[in-house]
């Protein structure tokens, strides 16, 4: 009984000796060789999904509606406040909506679901940036203006036909079709807050060839509007 | 070709955007210059340099010779600010255009202005709450303003000038109704626009104002200097942040100087974008070098820490890196210490920083005749700029060099520091009753590994909550701290130290008492 209350006390004297609060502590010196320049460079990921409007292209089909996942890499520079330029890559898949008319070769069954020309890009970028307003430590409000130019590396035709009536094929792909340029350029704006991005394209090159009666003169959808998220703070 | 028009557009925005810049042109000498002190300067500016020891007719005083502005002036797109402390030309001008004006007999060299960001040293501002009128009791009494204000002290006669971004409603708000009536703000200037407005933009300076000056709607003081002079100039765009600000902070330094300004407040510091950690040694950027020239002129400069305690970035911007600055940490009104966005000292260098500390969250005045909370070392530096014009009343003879050093011995942590409080928030007691020792507030003993110390005891009941904290650091042999840190007592007991290393000295600070261990 006296060892415990003993025992009892002792704990009672370092539980009131440890009871001070570091409340609080800091590096000296070491600390700031860890810090780097503040960021006049940076890279960051991003993830952009657009849409296109629908597109009269020709007399024989039509888009009708269209659809785009871009996912990249953005490397930045910044020239003193104002300006910054800079370049990306990416990876962009869009889908088309294709809505034919009689006449329209992708049409070739009556009982066609739905019809899409589906295309994978890898996109290069160069843009010139100007900021606007206060940024602090963030990539602030900005105004891109850029040119680019992407290689087409897959172009599909899926259709989905009513299996009601054909019950062994409800889906068919043909894969890399040939009617589509593979190399294309044009415009890109970008209005940004930060992280959450309005972005704009015009394509200045062609899309489909007119190597069948039916393309003559057929076009994709020339300009895309998106929404385009920063995956930075 | 319409396409390729586009494209060509494109690339040439890009380009011309790159080439053109902003340069400082520093020149050789001033030949030829003439200068007359008697009319450049305001008697304040003469009286000033009289009391510092200083001539009147110092060579940096001298204006840029018209000759050499002239000449540098054809060869480049245009030109702005000449700086007479430096000898220097703010121009916009091509490389090449650069290398023409390289070649003149009288460049020394040519410097890039850079892109500098301003960072101004304020936060959210929040509207009054319940304790808000505790919050503006204790930022002023916290540095003892009762015994200043009591004999009158309150900054008459001391003029100071506040750089910031803008002072809308200064001209109309109740809290500044004061300053009107007895005509104490004596000029203000627009660096960013070229003109005398400055009762518009952003309200980050009518916010600092009223933290050296402002009078709360009880009419209860919301800074120590409430008779002081004021000489107002923006210098910050606000929301826009152009190459020019550096240029206006050290157009707005010489203005100062002629004006008479015995005091500088600037709450705003520069920080990424231009700058390396490493280069805030007080002497890389044009402006903690100007900061510096302005306190050889008798002119002690005032400066935000800075809000970047809590960010990658974490020390003290420029020119609040600079010597002979003082730089204002911030405390929390809550906890009594440092407020977890301040930034951190020591400088590149290794020279102590923030020099001393005030509440970084204070009751100001806003726009629209209001009142807010206010987050930021911005509102603690002129805090300190209010306590330093009432130190200078006392003691007018003061010169930049002794004021500086009082201020500091005035700190509660006195001779104590560290690189979160500096050392600590002025006590005006000082300047009343000089440097008090502290009574012996605790003792130590020597264990195998560590120290035990057992501080006097002050009842919970009895204590304030600042007088529970026991503060140490760890200094190295070059006189750099290691560590520091607090440790808050409870009602009884004492507590392990480690054993400083060899060649490091371990203080303690209690109740006003230091008390240093080594091996």
């Amino acid at each position: 009984m006296k060892k415990s209350i003993i025992l009892v006390a002792f704990a009672m004297v370092t539980g009131s000796l440890s009871a001070q609060t570091l409340i609080f502590e800091e590096k000296g010196w070491a600390a700031d060789t860890t810090l780097k320049r503040g960021e006049n460079t940076y890279t960051h990921p991003y993830f952009t999904v657009y849409g296109m409007g629908d597109y009269f292209i020709n007399q024989n089909f039509s888009i009708g509606g269209s659809i785009g996942f871009d996912f990249g890499l953005r490397h930045i520079r910044e020239f003193g406040n104002r300006y910054a330029m800079g370049g990306a890559f990416s990876v962009d898949i869009a889908s088309h909506r294709v809505a034919d008319t009689d006449l329209g070769m992708f049409k070739t069954q009556d009982n066609l679901v739905k019809e899409n020309l589906e295309l994978t890009h890898l996109h290069l970028e160069y843009f010139n940036r100007f900021t606007f307003g206060k940024s602090g430590d963030r990539i602030g409000n900005f105004l891109d203006l850029g040119i680019r130019g992407y290689r087409t590396v897959g172009a599909d035709v899926f259709a989905e036909y009513d299996p009601g009536r054909y019950t062994s094929t409800a889906e068919i792909r043909a894969k890399n079709v040939n009617f589509v340029y593979r190399w294309h350029y044009g415009l890109t704006a970008r209005l940004g807050f930060n992280k959450f991005v309005v972005t704009g394209a015009m394509r200045l090159s062609e899309s489909l060839k007119s190597n069948a009666p039916y393309l003559t003169g057929a076009e994709l959808p020339k300009y895309s509007l998106g929404f385009q998220i920063g995956l930075h703070k | 070709m319409r396409k390729f028009s586009i494209l060509f557009l494109v690339l040439f925005l890009s380009m011309n955007a790159m080439a053109q810049s902003w340069h400082w042109v520093y020149f050789t000498d001033k030949e030829g210059v003439s200068f007359n002190p008697l009319e450049y300067f305001h008697p304040k500016a003469l009286e000033r340099r009289a009391k510092e020891g200083l001539p009147l007719d110092h060579i940096t005083d001298y204006p840029v010779s018209e000759v050499y502005i002239d000449a540098v002036s054809a060869s480049v797109d245009s030109v702005s600010y000449s700086s007479r402390w430096f000898n220097a030309l703010s121009v916009y001008a091509q490389p090449w255009q650069l290398e023409e004006v390289s070649k003149l007999p009288f460049v020394d060299r040519i410097e890039g202005m850079g892109g500098l960001k301003v960072s101004l040293s304020g936060m959210e501002v929040e509207p009054l709450v319940e304790d808000s009128d505790d919050i503006l009791t204790h930022q002023t009494q916290t540095m003892g303003a009762d015994r200043f204000w009591e004999p009158g002290i309150r900054g008459k006669g001391v003029r100071i000038a506040i750089f910031d971004a803008g002072f809308p409603d200064v001209d109309t708000h109740p809290a500044f109704e004061h300053l009107r009536e007895n005509n104490q703000i004596k000029a203000t200037y627009d660096f960013v626009q070229n003109g005398k407005k400055v009762y518009a933009h952003s309200a980050h300076g009518t916010m600092v104002l009223s933290c050296i000056s402002g009078r709360y709607s009880t009419g209860k003081f919301m800074g120590l200097a409430q008779d002081a002079e004021f000489l107002l100039a923006r210098t910050e765009r606000g929301l826009l942040e152009p190459f020019s600000e550096e240029k206006n902070w050290l157009a707005a330094l010489e203005w100062a100087d002629k004006m008479g300004a015995d005091i500088v407040n600037s709450s705003l510091g520069y920080t990424y974008h231009r700058y390396y950690p490493r280069e805030m040694d007080g002497k890389t950027s044009l402006v903690s070098r100007a900061a510096n020239m302005a306190f050889s002129k008798g002119i002690l400069v005032i400066n935000a820490a800075g809000n970047e305690g809590s960010d990658d970035w974490k020390v003290v911007g420029t020119p609040a890196d600079a010597e002979k600055v003082i730089s204002v940490g911030g405390i929390d009104p809550e906890t009594h210490y440092h407020i977890s966005f301040s930034s951190y000292g020591p400088t590149a260098d290794g020279r102590m920083k923030p020099n001393l500390s005030a509440y970084g969250k204070t009751m100001v005045a806003k726009k629209k005749g209001e009142y807010g909370i206010a987050n930021g070392t911005s509102f603690a530096s002129p805090l300190v700029a209010g306590f330093a014009a009432c130190a200078k009343q006392m003691a007018p003879n003061l010169t930049a060099e002794e004021l500086k050093s009082e201020l500091e011995a005035s700190g509660s942590l006195f001779p104590f520091y560290d690189y979160a409080h500096g050392y600590g928030v002025p006590q005006s007691n000082y300047f009343f009753e000089g440097l008090v020792e502290g009574e012996p507030s605790f003792s130590w003993t020597l264990n195998d590994e560590t120290i035990t110390v057992s501080p006097k005891i002050i009842t919970q009941r009895e204590a304030q909550k600042e007088e529970r904290y026991v503060y140490y650091h760890y200094e190295n042999a070059s006189g750099r701290l290691v560590s520091y840190g607090i440790y808050e007592l409870d009602a009884t007991g004492s507590f392990e130290v480690k054993i400083p290393p060899k060649g490091q000295v371990l203080r303690l600070h209690y109740l006003g008492y230091t008390e240093e261990i080594s091996r």
